[in-house]
């Protein structure tokens, strides 16, 4: 990291901690991105999705890592420009990442275009820069009871539950199931969707919130977490959801109820994720 | 879900517990709108099969062949897989020139587009027939 760079000569300790700090982060993005890579739908997305999308996908990226980094991340960071120092970090290991994982897989090589090669590893830094941002907190477990004291705010909590629901939406968002699952169902299908996915949120976040010192105890009427917590993470799961199908150009010359339909499909997963986000990050 | 501070009683900390209640309402009307509007769906749509429309949106010449890019609308309430299309140019003189497409999926009230290649210029001397010859339900 660049902390020790600034230090002058680094010392034998700082370098293997830079070294540790570095394995762990190609480590968690590799994890984290494995699935991805392997899916040849992220491999077409990479060279036919909208370069616009493709951009503005990288553009939103960058904040979301930095705030990701904020709250977890390789240090207990306290200035922005080390958490955004860590955020490029991330980006930059998710790139050399996919990249080399791409090339074994023989994904990207010789007498590909410069569009070609350049859409296919963007598409996988978003997954792989987050799996290399979540490597302390995944593989590196000793600063984790700090982390839990940590006072959590409402808007924290919210910005946790949508990078929850982009990172496992995206896992799955690429796949032909995704839109194909949709096909299949009639409004009723949906309507039974909907209500399962809530019940399956509500029960992570109960369960989730009992741990340790949290405001939300047994006593606890169910609705009051359901209204102030499920209800407006799932309705964050449904508008992340949206934004990758979107970004994914699943909702080009598509009908209102098809891109719904999608959409509540999309938002099994990502409000699992969202639900699940204080277990998973 | 937040830890239960000291700072609770304190003023800021009533703003953000009375914030959390109306997010906790905008997105409760987002799910009640949402649940509305699929129940209103599934009273109204009544399993209309799959019926297209084609219509031809522009034709274009690249080198010595003439690309005729057209969209097909699934106006039905199931979705069609596996759609093809087959478009025949008839002229006046000469041969037919017939050319097939295939939509994997056509999702009900959807368009999808595909361009057909022919040798011939099929907007001068030429009848042009399009229909969808088949298509499978997911």
């Amino acid at each position: 990291m660049g902390i020790v760079g600034l230090e002058g000569a680094p010392s034998a300790r700082a370098r293997s901690k830079v070294l540790r700090d570095t394995g762990r982060a190609l480590g968690g993005a590799l994890i984290f991105s494995m699935p991805m890579l392997m899916t040849m739908e992220m491999w077409w997305l990479g060279f036919s999705m909208d370069r616009l999308r493709l951009a503005l996908l990288l553009v939103v990226c960058l904040p979301l890592l930095v705030l990701l980094s904020r709250r977890i991340g390789f240090e207990t960071t306290r200035a922005w420009r080390e958490d955004v120092s860590d955020a490029l970090f991330a980006l930059g290991v998710g790139m050399v990442t996919s990249a080399v994982a791409l090339t074994v897989f023989g994904v990207i090589g010789p007498g590909m275009s410069f569009h070609e090669i350049a859409g296919k590893i963007a598409i996988q830094v978003v997954p792989a820069s987050i799996g290399a941002l979540l490597a302390r907190s995944q593989l590196g477990s000793e600063r984790r009871d700090e982390e839990e004291q940590q006072e959590e705010t409402y808007w924290s909590e919210m910005f946790l539950m949508a990078v929850g629901a982009l990172f496992l939406g995206f896992n799955v968002a690429p796949t032909e199931e995704m839109i194909l699952i949709s096909y299949q169902m009639t409004p009723w299908h949906a309507v039974g969707l909907v209500l399962l996915s809530l019940l399956v949120m509500h029960g992570f976040i109960f369960a989730v919130g009992f741990r340790g010192g949290t405001e939300l105890t047994p006593q606890t009427p169910w609705w009051n977490a359901f209204i102030r917590f499920t209800l407006p993470g799932y309705m964050l799961a449904l508008l992340v959801s949206l934004y990758i199908l979107w970004t994914f150009g699943r909702t080009d010359d598509t009908s209102l109820e098809q891109v719904i339909t999608a959409t509540i499909v999309l938002g099994f997963p990502s409000s699992a994720g969202a639900a699940a986000a204080r277990l998973i990050l | 879900m937040r830890a239960n501070g000291k700072a609770k009683t304190s003023a800021p900390a009533r703003y953000e517990k009375a914030f959390e209640w109306v997010v906790g309402g905008v997105a409760f009307f987002f799910v009640v709108v949402l649940l509305g509007y699929l129940l209103g769906l599934g009273a109204s749509v009544d399993g209309r099969s799959p019926r297209f429309s084609i219509s031809v949106e522009n034709v274009e010449q690249t080198g010595n062949v003439f690309q005729m890019q057209v969209v097909v609308t699934n106006e039905g309430d199931v979705t069609a897989s596996d759609v093809t299309l087959r478009g025949v140019l008839r002229r006046d003189v000469g041969a037919d020139e017939a050319r097939e497409l295939r939509f994997d999926y056509l999702p009900q009230r959807s368009q999808r587009r595909g361009t057909f290649l022919f040798e011939q210029d099929p907007r001068s001397g030429a009848t042009m027939h399009l229909s969808v010859t088949s298509y499978v339900e997911p």
